[in-house]
Protein backbone atom coordinates (compact mmCIF):
# COMPACT_ATOMS: atom_id res chain seq x y z
CA UNK A 1 0.00 0.00 0.00
CA UNK A 2 1.35 3.73 -0.82
CA UNK A 3 2.23 6.13 2.15
CA UNK A 4 0.21 8.85 2.59
CA UNK A 5 3.15 11.16 2.02
CA UNK A 6 3.29 9.42 -1.62
CA UNK A 7 -0.28 10.02 -2.18
CA UNK A 8 -0.22 13.31 -1.54
CA UNK A 9 2.44 14.31 -3.68
CA UNK A 10 0.86 11.96 -6.19
CA UNK A 11 -2.61 14.27 -5.89
CA UNK A 12 -0.55 17.31 -6.43
CA UNK A 13 1.50 16.16 -9.97
CA UNK A 14 -2.17 14.94 -11.02
CA UNK A 15 -4.33 18.08 -9.40
CA UNK A 16 -1.34 20.50 -10.43
CA UNK A 17 -2.55 22.58 -7.31
CA UNK A 18 1.03 22.48 -5.52
CA UNK A 19 -0.65 25.78 -3.34
CA UNK A 20 -1.97 23.21 -1.28
CA UNK A 21 1.16 22.36 0.03
CA UNK A 22 4.00 25.25 -0.64
CA UNK A 23 4.04 26.32 2.55
CA UNK A 24 4.29 22.91 4.59
CA UNK A 25 7.28 21.63 6.31
CA UNK A 26 9.76 19.30 4.12
CA UNK A 27 9.45 17.22 7.42
CA UNK A 28 5.75 16.24 7.18
CA UNK A 29 6.95 14.18 3.52
CA UNK A 30 9.37 11.86 5.87
CA UNK A 31 11.44 9.44 3.05
CA UNK A 32 9.69 11.51 0.18
CA UNK A 33 11.32 15.08 1.37
CA UNK A 34 13.48 14.78 -1.84
CA UNK A 35 10.67 14.46 -3.94
CA UNK A 36 9.10 17.62 -2.26
CA UNK A 37 11.76 19.46 -2.76
CA UNK A 38 12.20 19.14 -6.47
CA UNK A 39 8.58 19.71 -7.11
CA UNK A 40 8.65 22.51 -5.10
CA UNK A 41 12.27 23.83 -6.21
CA UNK A 42 10.99 23.21 -9.91
CA UNK A 43 8.05 25.23 -9.07
CA UNK A 44 9.94 28.15 -8.23
CA UNK A 45 11.84 27.93 -11.09
CA UNK A 46 9.56 26.90 -14.28
CA UNK A 47 6.39 28.01 -12.97
CA UNK A 48 5.02 25.21 -13.19
CA UNK A 49 4.56 21.65 -11.62
CA UNK A 50 6.55 18.92 -13.42
CA UNK A 51 5.21 15.74 -15.12
CA UNK A 52 4.56 12.96 -13.12
CA UNK A 53 6.49 11.19 -15.14
CA UNK A 54 9.65 13.11 -14.81
CA UNK A 55 9.24 12.48 -11.15
CA UNK A 56 9.03 9.17 -11.73
CA UNK A 57 12.35 8.92 -14.07
CA UNK A 58 14.22 11.42 -11.12
CA UNK A 59 13.16 9.08 -8.64
CA UNK A 60 12.97 5.60 -9.85
CA UNK A 61 12.32 3.68 -6.82
CA UNK A 62 9.53 6.01 -5.74
CA UNK A 63 5.48 4.80 -6.90
CA UNK A 64 2.63 7.46 -6.91
CA UNK A 65 -0.93 5.77 -6.48
CA UNK A 66 -3.82 6.92 -8.71
CA UNK A 67 -5.89 9.46 -6.36
CA UNK A 68 -8.79 11.08 -7.27
CA UNK A 69 -9.27 12.43 -4.26
CA UNK A 70 -8.81 16.46 -3.50
CA UNK A 71 -5.25 17.36 -2.75
CA UNK A 72 -6.27 19.60 0.51
CA UNK A 73 -7.92 16.25 2.34
CA UNK A 74 -4.96 14.03 1.34
CA UNK A 75 -2.90 16.42 3.02
CA UNK A 76 -5.01 16.76 5.87
CA UNK A 77 -4.95 13.44 6.48
CA UNK A 78 -1.12 13.17 6.23
CA UNK A 79 -1.07 15.67 8.94
CA UNK A 80 -2.90 13.64 11.25
CA UNK A 81 -0.79 10.32 10.72
CA UNK A 82 2.35 12.75 11.32
CA UNK A 83 1.11 14.48 14.60
CA UNK A 84 -0.02 11.29 16.05
CA UNK A 85 3.16 9.42 15.23
CA UNK A 86 5.21 12.38 16.59
CA UNK A 87 3.04 12.22 19.81
CA UNK A 88 3.71 8.95 20.17
CA UNK A 89 7.67 9.12 19.63
CA UNK A 90 7.46 12.02 22.28
CA UNK A 91 6.36 9.72 24.78
CA UNK A 92 8.71 6.89 24.12
CA UNK A 93 11.49 9.58 24.39
CA UNK A 94 10.56 10.89 27.55
CA UNK A 95 9.75 7.21 28.97
CA UNK A 96 13.54 6.19 27.48
CA UNK A 97 14.92 9.50 29.30
CA UNK A 98 13.17 8.27 32.82
CA UNK A 99 15.07 4.94 32.19
CA UNK A 100 18.22 7.03 31.76
CA UNK A 101 17.45 9.00 34.89
CA UNK A 102 16.74 12.22 33.29
CA UNK A 103 14.63 14.53 36.12
CA UNK A 104 11.32 14.47 35.87
CA UNK A 105 10.97 18.76 35.51
CA UNK A 106 14.18 18.41 32.92
CA UNK A 107 11.62 15.81 30.87
CA UNK A 108 8.63 18.09 30.92
CA UNK A 109 10.28 20.59 29.43
CA UNK A 110 11.99 18.68 26.64
CA UNK A 111 8.14 17.36 26.24
CA UNK A 112 6.34 20.63 26.27
CA UNK A 113 9.03 21.95 23.85
CA UNK A 114 8.43 18.78 21.36
CA UNK A 115 4.42 19.21 21.47
CA UNK A 116 4.85 22.84 21.21
CA UNK A 117 6.27 22.58 18.00
CA UNK A 118 3.97 19.83 16.44
CA UNK A 119 1.84 23.00 16.96
CA UNK A 120 2.67 24.41 13.24
CA UNK A 121 1.47 21.00 11.62
CA UNK A 122 -1.93 21.43 13.31
CA UNK A 123 -2.60 24.76 11.96
CA UNK A 124 -3.07 26.50 8.12
CA UNK A 125 -2.38 29.43 6.57
CA UNK A 126 -5.23 31.37 6.46
CA UNK A 127 -6.55 32.45 3.23
CA UNK A 128 -9.42 35.31 3.37
CA UNK A 129 -11.77 35.71 -0.06
CA UNK A 130 -12.35 39.36 -0.59
CA UNK A 131 -15.16 39.53 -2.77
CA UNK A 132 -17.06 37.11 -0.07
CA UNK A 133 -19.44 40.22 0.82
CA UNK A 134 -21.48 37.49 3.04
CA UNK A 135 -18.67 35.84 4.93
CA UNK A 136 -17.60 39.73 5.60
CA UNK A 137 -20.60 40.93 7.05
CA UNK A 138 -21.10 38.60 8.89
CA UNK A 139 -17.85 38.84 10.46
CA UNK A 140 -18.66 42.81 11.20
CA UNK A 141 -21.80 41.74 12.98
CA UNK A 142 -19.89 39.56 15.45
CA UNK A 143 -17.31 41.93 15.94
CA UNK A 144 -20.20 44.52 16.69
CA UNK A 145 -21.56 42.44 19.31
CA UNK A 146 -17.91 41.96 21.13
CA UNK A 147 -17.67 45.70 20.30
CA UNK A 148 -20.77 46.45 22.30
CA UNK A 149 -20.26 43.75 24.90
CA UNK A 150 -16.69 45.66 25.93
CA UNK A 151 -18.08 49.13 25.45
CA UNK A 152 -16.85 50.10 22.04
CA UNK A 153 -14.18 48.02 21.36
CA UNK A 154 -14.14 44.85 19.87
CA UNK A 155 -10.65 43.50 21.89
CA UNK A 156 -9.92 44.08 25.19
CA UNK A 157 -9.85 47.52 26.77
CA UNK A 158 -6.73 48.79 28.14
CA UNK A 159 -8.98 50.98 30.95
CA UNK A 160 -6.78 53.57 30.48
CA UNK A 161 -9.29 56.28 29.03
CA UNK A 162 -6.02 57.96 27.21
CA UNK A 163 -5.50 54.58 25.61
CA UNK A 164 -8.49 53.69 24.89
CA UNK A 165 -9.76 56.67 23.23
CA UNK A 166 -7.06 56.39 20.38
CA UNK A 167 -6.85 52.60 20.02
CA UNK A 168 -10.19 51.96 18.96
CA UNK A 169 -9.69 48.17 18.45
CA UNK A 170 -8.33 47.89 22.30
CA UNK A 171 -6.31 45.05 22.50
CA UNK A 172 -7.58 42.68 19.83
CA UNK A 173 -7.03 38.78 19.23
CA UNK A 174 -3.68 38.50 17.08
CA UNK A 175 -1.93 42.17 18.64
CA UNK A 176 1.42 42.78 19.20
CA UNK A 177 2.03 45.14 22.29
CA UNK A 178 5.24 46.25 23.41
CA UNK A 179 6.06 48.07 26.42
CA UNK A 180 9.20 49.70 26.59
CA UNK A 181 11.24 52.06 29.38
CA UNK A 182 14.46 52.16 31.14
CA UNK A 183 15.46 49.86 34.35
CA UNK A 184 13.13 50.77 37.50
CA UNK A 185 10.76 53.40 35.46
CA UNK A 186 7.59 51.62 36.27
CA UNK A 187 7.03 49.60 32.70
CA UNK A 188 6.40 45.87 35.08
CA UNK A 189 3.85 48.09 37.37
CA UNK A 190 1.98 49.64 34.86
CA UNK A 191 2.21 46.21 33.07
CA UNK A 192 0.47 44.83 36.02
CA UNK A 193 -2.05 47.11 36.19
CA UNK A 194 -2.70 46.27 32.87
CA UNK A 195 -3.67 42.67 33.63
CA UNK A 196 -5.58 44.18 36.45
CA UNK A 197 -7.73 45.81 34.28
CA UNK A 198 -8.39 42.95 32.01
CA UNK A 199 -9.20 41.15 34.56
CA UNK A 200 -11.69 43.38 36.14
CA UNK A 201 -13.33 43.44 32.70
CA UNK A 202 -13.68 39.48 33.15
CA UNK A 203 -10.55 38.00 31.20
CA UNK A 204 -8.31 35.55 32.13
CA UNK A 205 -4.58 37.19 32.36
CA UNK A 206 -1.81 34.65 32.74
CA UNK A 207 1.51 36.88 33.08
CA UNK A 208 5.10 35.25 32.95
CA UNK A 209 7.19 36.88 35.05
CA UNK A 210 10.52 36.00 34.24
CA UNK A 211 11.85 39.22 36.95
CA UNK A 212 10.09 38.56 39.99
CA UNK A 213 9.19 36.10 41.75
CA UNK A 214 5.19 35.21 41.95
CA UNK A 215 4.98 35.88 45.15
CA UNK A 216 6.27 39.39 44.72
CA UNK A 217 3.95 39.68 41.44
CA UNK A 218 1.11 38.89 43.61
CA UNK A 219 1.57 41.90 46.09
CA UNK A 220 1.47 44.08 43.34
CA UNK A 221 -1.39 42.42 42.08
CA UNK A 222 -3.41 42.36 45.20
CA UNK A 223 -2.27 46.34 46.25
CA UNK A 224 -3.83 47.10 42.68
CA UNK A 225 -7.05 44.92 43.27
CA UNK A 226 -7.14 46.35 46.31
CA UNK A 227 -7.42 50.05 45.63
CA UNK A 228 -5.06 51.13 48.13
CA UNK A 229 -6.64 48.75 51.12
CA UNK A 230 -3.26 46.67 51.08
CA UNK A 231 -0.25 48.45 50.63
CA UNK A 232 2.42 46.55 49.28
CA UNK A 233 5.17 47.01 51.96
CA UNK A 234 2.58 45.40 54.44
CA UNK A 235 2.04 42.79 51.55
CA UNK A 236 5.58 41.89 51.96
CA UNK A 237 5.59 42.07 54.86
CA UNK A 238 2.91 40.06 55.98
CA UNK A 239 1.52 42.42 58.30
CA UNK A 240 -2.39 42.66 57.14
CA UNK A 241 -5.31 41.58 59.15
CA UNK A 242 -5.79 38.25 58.13
CA UNK A 243 -9.26 38.01 58.59
CA UNK A 244 -9.78 41.65 56.68
CA UNK A 245 -7.53 40.10 54.00
CA UNK A 246 -10.18 36.96 53.29
CA UNK A 247 -12.86 38.81 53.92
CA UNK A 248 -11.92 41.25 51.23
CA UNK A 249 -10.23 38.03 48.86
CA UNK A 250 -13.80 36.51 49.50
CA UNK A 251 -15.59 39.20 48.09
CA UNK A 252 -13.36 39.96 45.55
CA UNK A 253 -12.63 36.06 43.92
CA UNK A 254 -15.84 34.70 44.45
CA UNK A 255 -17.00 33.89 40.92
CA UNK A 256 -14.17 35.74 38.96
CA UNK A 257 -12.12 34.07 36.12
CA UNK A 258 -8.58 33.46 37.12
CA UNK A 259 -4.99 35.60 37.38
CA UNK A 260 -2.06 33.20 36.72
CA UNK A 261 1.12 34.31 37.27
CA UNK A 262 4.08 31.74 35.86
CA UNK A 263 7.23 32.22 36.89
CA UNK A 264 10.32 29.69 36.08
CA UNK A 265 12.06 31.06 39.33
CA UNK A 266 14.98 31.74 38.05
CA UNK A 267 15.51 27.67 37.29
CA UNK A 268 15.00 27.53 33.72
CA UNK A 269 15.26 29.20 30.39
CA UNK A 270 12.07 30.20 29.54
CA UNK A 271 11.09 29.82 25.53
CA UNK A 272 8.12 31.19 23.90
CA UNK A 273 7.47 27.23 23.62
CA UNK A 274 7.09 27.00 27.09
CA UNK A 275 5.10 29.42 27.20
CA UNK A 276 2.98 28.45 24.38
CA UNK A 277 2.40 25.41 26.41
CA UNK A 278 0.78 27.43 29.69
CA UNK A 279 -1.24 29.39 26.66
CA UNK A 280 -2.76 25.41 25.84
CA UNK A 281 -2.70 24.63 29.73
CA UNK A 282 -4.64 27.86 31.00
CA UNK A 283 -5.88 28.85 28.02
CA UNK A 284 -6.34 33.09 28.78
CA UNK A 285 -7.63 35.50 27.08
CA UNK A 286 -4.27 37.71 27.09
CA UNK A 287 -0.69 37.40 28.23
CA UNK A 288 1.58 39.71 29.24
CA UNK A 289 5.42 38.74 29.83
CA UNK A 290 7.86 40.38 31.70
CA UNK A 291 10.74 40.78 30.00
CA UNK A 292 12.05 39.88 26.20
CA UNK A 293 15.57 40.07 27.31
CA UNK A 294 14.81 37.21 30.07
CA UNK A 295 13.34 35.06 27.90
CA UNK A 296 15.38 32.55 25.04
CA UNK A 297 13.95 32.25 21.66
CA UNK A 298 13.08 28.69 20.53
CA UNK A 299 15.91 27.54 18.92
CA UNK A 300 17.59 28.93 22.29
CA UNK A 301 20.32 31.05 20.31
CA UNK A 302 23.14 32.68 22.09
CA UNK A 303 23.95 35.81 19.97
CA UNK A 304 21.39 38.02 21.62
CA UNK A 305 20.33 40.29 18.41
CA UNK A 306 19.00 36.77 16.55
CA UNK A 307 17.89 35.86 20.18
CA UNK A 308 15.47 38.81 19.97
CA UNK A 309 15.18 39.04 16.47
CA UNK A 310 13.45 35.51 16.61
CA UNK A 311 11.70 36.32 19.84
CA UNK A 312 10.06 39.28 18.47
CA UNK A 313 8.64 37.07 15.32
CA UNK A 314 7.66 34.49 17.51
CA UNK A 315 5.70 36.56 20.15
CA UNK A 316 3.97 38.17 17.38
CA UNK A 317 3.21 34.21 15.98
CA UNK A 318 1.99 33.12 19.08
CA UNK A 319 -0.54 36.27 19.71
CA UNK A 320 -1.85 35.52 15.75
CA UNK A 321 -1.86 31.47 16.43
CA UNK A 322 -3.92 32.13 19.36
CA UNK A 323 -5.83 34.99 18.34
CA UNK A 324 -5.57 36.34 21.57
CA UNK A 325 -3.70 39.99 22.37
CA UNK A 326 0.23 39.63 23.65
CA UNK A 327 1.64 42.04 25.41
CA UNK A 328 5.47 42.26 26.27
CA UNK A 329 7.94 44.17 27.95
CA UNK A 330 11.16 44.91 26.30
CA UNK A 331 14.37 46.86 28.53
CA UNK A 332 16.12 49.82 26.51
CA UNK A 333 19.56 50.45 25.17
CA UNK A 334 21.23 53.23 27.05
CA UNK A 335 22.38 55.44 24.86
CA UNK A 336 25.11 57.58 27.24
CA UNK A 337 24.26 60.63 24.88
CA UNK A 338 20.43 60.20 25.82
CA UNK A 339 18.58 62.45 28.32
CA UNK A 340 17.99 59.96 30.66
CA UNK A 341 14.71 61.60 31.78
CA UNK A 342 12.42 61.35 29.27
CA UNK A 343 10.73 58.16 27.88
CA UNK A 344 12.56 56.12 25.71
CA UNK A 345 11.95 56.63 21.63
CA UNK A 346 11.74 54.13 19.01
CA UNK A 347 14.46 52.36 17.83
CA UNK A 348 15.97 52.11 21.59
CA UNK A 349 14.50 48.65 22.16
CA UNK A 350 17.20 46.85 23.25
CA UNK A 351 19.40 44.65 20.65
CA UNK A 352 16.89 44.61 17.97
CA UNK A 353 14.49 46.68 16.36
CA UNK A 354 12.53 44.10 15.04
CA UNK A 355 10.67 44.33 18.24
CA UNK A 356 9.24 47.47 17.37
CA UNK A 357 8.78 46.57 13.75
CA UNK A 358 6.66 43.91 14.71
CA UNK A 359 4.33 45.54 17.20
CA UNK A 360 1.12 46.95 16.30
CA UNK A 361 1.41 49.32 19.28
CA UNK A 362 3.98 50.67 21.81
CA UNK A 363 3.98 52.68 24.48
CA UNK A 364 7.32 54.19 26.33
CA UNK A 365 6.73 54.38 30.14
CA UNK A 366 8.59 56.37 32.44
CA UNK A 367 8.55 57.27 35.59
CA UNK A 368 10.37 61.05 36.25
CA UNK A 369 13.17 61.40 38.09
CA UNK A 370 12.21 62.27 42.33
CA UNK A 371 8.73 62.32 41.59
CA UNK A 372 5.90 60.31 41.73
CA UNK A 373 4.90 61.34 38.37
CA UNK A 374 4.91 58.51 35.35
CA UNK A 375 4.63 59.91 31.94
CA UNK A 376 2.94 57.24 28.99
CA UNK A 377 4.29 58.41 25.34
CA UNK A 378 2.72 56.33 22.53
CA UNK A 379 5.42 55.67 20.43
CA UNK A 380 3.57 53.65 17.42
CA UNK A 381 0.24 53.05 16.71
CA UNK A 382 -1.02 51.11 13.77
CA UNK A 383 -5.03 51.67 14.74
CA UNK A 384 -5.44 55.45 15.87
CA UNK A 385 -3.18 58.07 16.60
CA UNK A 386 -0.20 58.60 18.89
CA UNK A 387 -1.08 59.83 22.61
CA UNK A 388 0.66 61.07 26.17
CA UNK A 389 -0.17 61.62 29.53
CA UNK A 390 0.88 61.41 33.23
CA UNK A 391 -0.24 59.38 35.65
CA UNK A 392 -0.21 60.64 39.18
CA UNK A 393 1.21 57.33 41.22
CA UNK A 394 1.07 56.09 45.10
CA UNK A 395 3.23 53.49 44.27
CA UNK A 396 2.76 51.75 47.78
CA UNK A 397 -0.92 51.61 47.51
CA UNK A 398 -1.05 50.61 43.67
CA UNK A 399 -3.17 53.49 42.81
CA UNK A 400 -2.50 55.32 39.83
CA UNK A 401 -4.63 58.34 38.19
CA UNK A 402 -4.67 59.60 34.73
CA UNK A 403 -3.31 63.36 34.43
CA UNK A 404 -2.16 65.82 31.76
CA UNK A 405 0.11 67.99 33.74
CA UNK B 1 33.88 96.81 26.09
CA UNK B 2 32.40 93.30 24.91
CA UNK B 3 34.27 90.55 26.58
CA UNK B 4 37.17 88.87 24.59
CA UNK B 5 37.12 85.69 23.26
CA UNK B 6 39.47 84.36 25.85
CA UNK B 7 37.69 85.72 28.72
CA UNK B 8 34.31 83.68 27.05
CA UNK B 9 35.86 80.78 26.96
CA UNK B 10 36.97 81.31 30.23
CA UNK B 11 33.58 82.07 31.68
CA UNK B 12 32.81 78.63 29.98
CA UNK B 13 35.53 77.22 31.38
CA UNK B 14 34.10 77.93 35.41
CA UNK B 15 30.41 77.07 34.14
CA UNK B 16 31.16 73.87 33.34
CA UNK B 17 32.98 73.33 36.67
CA UNK B 18 30.57 74.57 38.35
CA UNK B 19 27.90 71.84 36.92
CA UNK B 20 30.59 69.39 37.34
CA UNK B 21 31.26 69.88 40.97
CA UNK B 22 27.84 70.30 41.76
CA UNK B 23 27.53 66.85 40.60
CA UNK B 24 30.71 64.98 41.59
CA UNK B 25 31.72 67.29 44.45
CA UNK B 26 34.95 68.22 42.94
CA UNK B 27 36.47 69.81 40.07
CA UNK B 28 37.72 66.83 36.96
CA UNK B 29 40.77 64.96 38.19
CA UNK B 30 43.41 66.04 35.40
CA UNK B 31 41.60 69.52 34.51
CA UNK B 32 44.47 72.03 32.96
CA UNK B 33 42.68 75.27 32.63
CA UNK B 34 44.98 76.55 30.13
CA UNK B 35 45.37 73.49 27.97
CA UNK B 36 41.55 72.73 28.20
CA UNK B 37 40.54 76.72 27.59
CA UNK B 38 41.36 75.79 23.73
CA UNK B 39 38.52 73.26 23.37
CA UNK B 40 35.85 75.37 25.45
CA UNK B 41 36.56 78.27 22.64
CA UNK B 42 36.28 76.06 19.87
CA UNK B 43 33.30 75.22 20.95
CA UNK B 44 31.90 78.98 21.68
CA UNK B 45 33.56 79.59 18.04
CA UNK B 46 31.54 76.42 16.47
CA UNK B 47 28.23 77.08 18.57
CA UNK B 48 27.97 80.70 20.07
CA UNK B 49 28.29 81.40 23.72
CA UNK B 50 24.80 80.54 24.44
CA UNK B 51 24.26 77.14 22.60
CA UNK B 52 27.56 75.80 24.36
CA UNK B 53 26.17 76.31 27.27
CA UNK B 54 23.21 75.03 27.00
CA UNK B 55 24.88 71.93 25.15
CA UNK B 56 26.87 71.73 28.92
CA UNK B 57 24.04 72.00 30.68
CA UNK B 58 22.13 68.83 28.83
CA UNK B 59 25.84 66.88 28.61
CA UNK B 60 25.33 66.73 32.61
CA UNK B 61 20.95 65.66 31.72
CA UNK B 62 22.60 62.32 29.93
CA UNK B 63 24.02 58.90 31.48
CA UNK B 64 27.50 59.71 30.03
CA UNK B 65 29.60 57.77 33.04
CA UNK B 66 31.66 60.43 34.88
CA UNK B 67 31.20 63.26 32.16
CA UNK B 68 34.94 63.72 31.19
CA UNK B 69 35.67 66.51 29.92
CA UNK B 70 37.36 65.06 26.79
CA UNK B 71 33.81 63.70 25.50
CA UNK B 72 32.37 66.86 25.92
CA UNK B 73 34.95 68.79 23.71
CA UNK B 74 35.20 66.43 21.32
CA UNK B 75 31.59 65.32 20.79
CA UNK B 76 29.78 68.85 21.52
CA UNK B 77 28.48 68.62 17.86
CA UNK B 78 26.81 64.95 18.41
CA UNK B 79 25.58 66.39 22.29
CA UNK B 80 24.22 69.44 20.04
CA UNK B 81 22.27 66.67 17.53
CA UNK B 82 21.10 64.86 20.82
CA UNK B 83 19.62 67.86 22.46
CA UNK B 84 17.94 69.06 19.26
CA UNK B 85 16.07 65.54 19.06
CA UNK B 86 15.23 65.52 22.65
CA UNK B 87 13.67 69.06 22.56
CA UNK B 88 11.67 68.19 19.88
CA UNK B 89 10.64 64.88 20.98
CA UNK B 90 9.59 66.87 24.47
CA UNK B 91 7.70 69.21 21.95
CA UNK B 92 5.80 66.91 20.19
CA UNK B 93 4.64 64.83 23.44
CA UNK B 94 3.85 68.09 24.93
CA UNK B 95 1.48 68.61 21.87
CA UNK B 96 0.40 65.00 21.85
CA UNK B 97 -0.56 65.24 25.37
CA UNK B 98 -3.02 68.23 24.32
CA UNK B 99 -4.54 65.82 21.77
CA UNK B 100 -5.15 63.45 24.40
CA UNK B 101 -6.43 65.74 26.90
CA UNK B 102 -9.17 66.50 24.29
CA UNK B 103 -9.70 63.62 22.58
CA UNK B 104 -10.01 62.02 26.22
CA UNK B 105 -12.67 64.51 27.15
CA UNK B 106 -14.95 63.95 23.64
CA UNK B 107 -14.65 60.27 24.49
CA UNK B 108 -15.93 60.46 27.79
CA UNK B 109 -18.92 62.60 26.81
CA UNK B 110 -19.60 59.67 24.08
CA UNK B 111 -19.24 57.34 26.37
CA UNK B 112 -21.13 59.54 29.65
CA UNK B 113 -18.34 58.71 31.96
Amino acid sequence: MASKEATVLSAVLRNKDIHVILGESEELFGSYQDVFSFIKDYYVKYKTVPDINLIETNFGSVEFPDTTAATAYLLEDLRGEYISNRMEQVMLKSADAKIAGMSAPKRLEKMLASLSKLGQFSSNVRDLSLTDAEAAAEYFAKIKIKSDDNGGTPGIPTGFVTIDSAYPTGMAPGHNILLMGYTGKGKSMWSALLGVNAWLKGYKVMVVSLEMSPEEYRERVYAMMSEGMFNIDNLATGEIDPDGFRTWAKKKFEGATDFIVVSNAGNTEVTPNTVQAKIDTYRPDIVIMDYDQLFSDNAKSQNMTTRMMNLSREFKLMAVRNAIPVVHISAVTDEENDKRDSPPRLGQSAWAKAIEYDAHLVISIHRHDDTNIVELAGRKNRHGPLFNCFFKVDFKAGVWVEDFG
Amino acid sequence: MAPTKAQRANALVTFYLGLYTDRYGDKPFGFNRFRDRWGFEAMIDDLGYGLAKDVITYYFTTSRYGHPTKYLLYNYDVLNKDMRDAAEDEQIRIDLRADSKARVEQWKAEHGV
